[in-house]
């Protein structure tokens, strides 16, 4: 019963094994070559990417029976000792199981005296960022100026937990994402060592799901392993990590854009059996119709997109249904949901009702139109307002319904008005006409497209619009 | 209990058994799956398989081991539980302790951190070096059914499996082997959601009753009337448990609802939530508009939403009915 797990197994065991972070290995390789170790390290960064490998690599290399080299042989005793997590003078420390002021104490102890067998004495301490308070002031004093031959390195995930006292005293090496292309590589030589056979675009999916974290990548493979034997189908492995298999997504942007809302109880019910996460599941269904936006408004997709041309094809066809500020919307208005849907209570049934209303978005009418129907309205409004009022009267019936209800307390204004006006126009026609020749008035009377109701024969004339 | 007592999830086993058959069982494992899928017994299952001395890829029932195990006995098998509401340090540095220790009976140790998420920050990362690099003879399986509020420094330490909710046509086959009737079993099966325990240890009568209480509330709702009746009874009610009574009440009030969406979109009559309120809802249908239905999924969601955050109950109800005469006004 030796089954050790990928990640443990293929551990790098020296500093060119490893995978990513180049330049924190360069450095740390340049640091040992011309005896310019710090005496502490502080190691953050995400989960997977080599931050305990780093920190035990850097104490071989130290405790290495060839000297301080930055190529440690991983055959002498001290190496050896090192793997096998035994050696005397390289202390690894559980930081979250001994967080205490207490065990730091004892710590400080032992530091004080030179190491017994190797050269260095390294402490590791990982998962740095669960001492507590007084932990991490105790070990200031000794961090400061701790006796020669004492090497201290500290891993973390959460930088920022660490107190800013701790990271001076510290030379600090933030580990990167590992890049995509670098774990499709790292996982093509597992397979090759393993014999396990899966395609290059299994090992793609695989990397995309471990989002720059090797461990992970690692975990994945394994799983795959586990469920399919050494043959892993690229369709074993969408379940395995739980992809959504493209016709779901596909027949869900179909039941939205052909406005079929009757669909989607019979889509999400079968989503529901097959066992996705739905929250897991409504990101993926984000993503499709990002997919298509993009498919819709790039030229050559393929560079930005993992897809072969007939899921790029299928894409396409799909994106036709829609216009692009369709999509955009679509997409605005599913972003918005995802944290209503995280929240919810039946995440189910939120869905069914999301999705639903997205069915019949397309018979809300389009921004544009509504903004044509806006100009077309003040069009429509200031020729008949330019025009003298007889003639506006008789235009008020010709006008059609939508305007009457967007602007409805005009024409109540207007009728009772009118005859009244006819009457003043008989008796002060000659000073509105008066009044208009005025240049002043004219322009302001164009620019809020007002019309004269009355006139007053004193100095002032007065408008409403 | 042996995998094929476990109700559904053959992918689940399927991975576990052949996990065991090469021997290749990872250290650590995380279930993860909402309440009442029936994590907790995998696990156990699994124990008792990689312990169990007859069956290689399953457990035996009838070995020392087996019986051991069921009986909660077993030196080597341990399950760990929320101390009050949280799983504490403490106990992570006991399972530290016995983790390093060789099986004392049997083949190898098996931790099962039952409600995973209830770890303390502190437990959890205590938790994180055992995980990473445990001893080959120890196993660690955190059963959670919520991953998101796992750390994800621990899932990336964990192989992650998944546990769907049970399929409606696995807890009806369930509920019939039990004696239930068919429709009994229809109804119930649709209206747990997949929680196959709860579906196990429902009172009929009572959910009957509340179902048909949530009716009555629906029928008010939609014709705007009686809504007196129900603050009576829920906003100024001095019984007990009457959040807990509410909160059935308004989820049963949703699916209902949801119901009468799928009647309004003609969708597949088959799909219903509440097949015996066919008929009843079928009738409604013309007194309810689409956008109202949405806007009172909507509103049961906020009050649910405040019931877990621990809102005043009267006010909750009270506010419930206001937001519903209120659209009347608007």
């Amino acid at each position: 019963m030796t089954y050790l797990i990928y990640a443990r197994k293929y551990r790098p065991q020296t500093f060119e094994e490893m995978i990513g972070q180049k330049p924190i290995v360069r450095t740390l390789q340049n640091a040992i070559k011309n005896d310019r170790v710090a005496q502490a390290y502080i190691f953050s960064g995400m989960r997977g990417v080599g931050k305990t490998t780093a920190a035990r690599i850097l104490a071989k290399a130290l405790n290495c029976q060839q000297g301080p080299t930055p190529t440690p042989c991983n055959k002498c005793e001290f190496c050896k000792e090192i793997n096998e997590d035994h050696s005397i003078d390289v202390l690894e420390i559980d930081g979250a199981s001994n967080r205490g002021i207490d065990e730091v104490r004892s710590l400080r102890e032992g530091v004080k005296y030179r190491p017994i067998r190797s050269r260095y004495k390294v402490i590791i301490i990982d998962e740095v960022h669960m001492l507590t308070r007084e932990a991490f002031n105790a070990l200031l004093k000794t961090l400061e100026e701790p006796p020669p031959h004492t090497v201290f390195i500290f891993a973390t995930t959460e930088f920022h937990k660490v107190p800013a006292t701790i990271i001076s005293r510290c030379q600090h090496f933030e580990f990167k994402k590992i890049s995509q292309k670098e774990i499709i590589k790292h996982l093509i030589d597992i397979t090759q060592k393993e014999k396990i056979e899966v395609s290059s675009y299994g090992l793609n999916l695989i990397a995309e799901a471990a989002d720059g974290s090797l461990r992970d990548a690692q975990s994945l493979l394994d799983k795959a392993v586990a469920f399919s034997g050494e043959i892993i189908r690229d369709e074993d492995l969408k379940e395995v990590l739980g992809t959504i298999s493209r016709e779901i997504l596909f027949s869900f942007s179909k039941a939205v854009l052909e406005e079929k809302p009757e669909e989607i109880f019979r889509l999400v019910e079968k989503v529901v059996e097959y066992g996705y996460d739905l929250r897991f599941f409504y990101k993926e269904l984000i993503q499709h119709f990002r997919n298509m936006l993009l498919v819709k408004s790039v030229k050559s997709p393929q560079d930005l997109l993992p897809l072969n041309e007939e899921e790029i094809d299928d894409l396409n066809k799909e994106a036709e249904k829609a216009s692009q500020e369709e999509l955009l919307r679509y997409l605005v208005v599913l972003q918005g949901g995802e944290q209503e849907l995280k929240f919810s209570s039946h995440p189910g049934i939120y869905l069914e009702v999301f999705l639903i209303k997205l069915c019949h978005f397309k018979k809300i009418a389009d921004m544009k139109d509504i903004i044509k129907d806006i100009e077309n309205l003040k069009k429509g409004m200031t020729s008949p307002s330019a025009k003298p009022f007889p003639e506006a009267n008789v235009q008020e019936p010709t006008r059609t319904p939508q305007k009457e209800e967007s602007k409805p307390p005009e024409p109540e204004m207007k009728e009772p008005l009118s005859p009244e006006i006819e009457k003043e126009k008989g008796k002060r026609g000659r000073e509105i006409e008066m009044a208009m020749k005025d240049p002043s008035v004219k322009s302001f009377m164009d620019t809020f497209k007002a019309r004269v109701l009355s006139v007053k024969p004193v100095e002032r004339t007065e408008k409403k619009g | 209990m042996a995998f094929k007592d476990i109700v559904g999830h053959e992918r689940v086993k399927k991975i576990l058994r052949k996990a065991l058959q090469k021997k290749k069982i990872p250290n650590s494992m995380l279930f993860s799956g909402p309440e009442g899928v029936g994590k907790e017994e995998t696990a156990l299952v699994l124990a008792k398989a990689m312990n169990c001395e007859r069956k290689k890829d399953d457990a035996c029932e009838t070995c020392a081991s087996c019986r051991g195990i069921n009986a909660g006995n077993f030196p080597d098998v341990m399950m760990i539980r929320p101390e009050g509401n949280v799983i504490k340090i403490e106990q992570m540095r006991t399972l530290r302790k016995i983790a390093y220790l060789k099986p004392m009976v049997g083949k190898r140790r098996v931790f099962i951190l039952v409600k995973a998420e209830k770890m303390t920050e502190p437990a959890a990362n205590s938790l994180l070096k055992i995980l990473e690099e445990p001893p080959l003879f120890s196993y660690v399986i955190l059963v959670a059914h919520n991953p998101f509020l796992i750390m994800p420094t621990i899932k990336s330490r964990c192989q992650i499996l998944n546990f769907p909710p049970v399929s409606r046509g696995d807890i009806e086959k369930e509920l019939m082997e039990k004696g239930y009737e068919e429709e009994k079993a229809r109804v119930i099966s649709r209206i747990v959601h997949g929680n196959l325990k709860q579906a196990m240890s429902l009172d009929w009568e009572d959910v009957q009753a509340k179902r048909e209480q949530a009716w009555r509330m629906f029928v008010s709702l939609i014709k705007r009337e009686n809504f007196a009746l129900f603050l009576r009874n829920y906003a100024f009610s001095h019984k007990a448990l009457i959040k807990e009574e509410w909160e059935q009440i308004l989820e049963i009030l949703s699916s209902f609802c949801r119901d009468s969406i799928l009647f309004k979109e003609k969708g597949d009559v088959r799909l219903l939530l509440n097949p015996d309120y066919q008929e009843k809802i079928r009738k409604t249908e013309e007194l309810v508009s689409l956008d109202w239905l949405m806007k009172c999924l909507q509103q049961i969601d906020y009050a649910i939403y405040g019931l877990g955050k621990n809102l005043n109950v009267n006010l909750l109800v009270s506010s419930f009915f206001a937001n519903f005469k209120e659209w009347d006004y608007a």
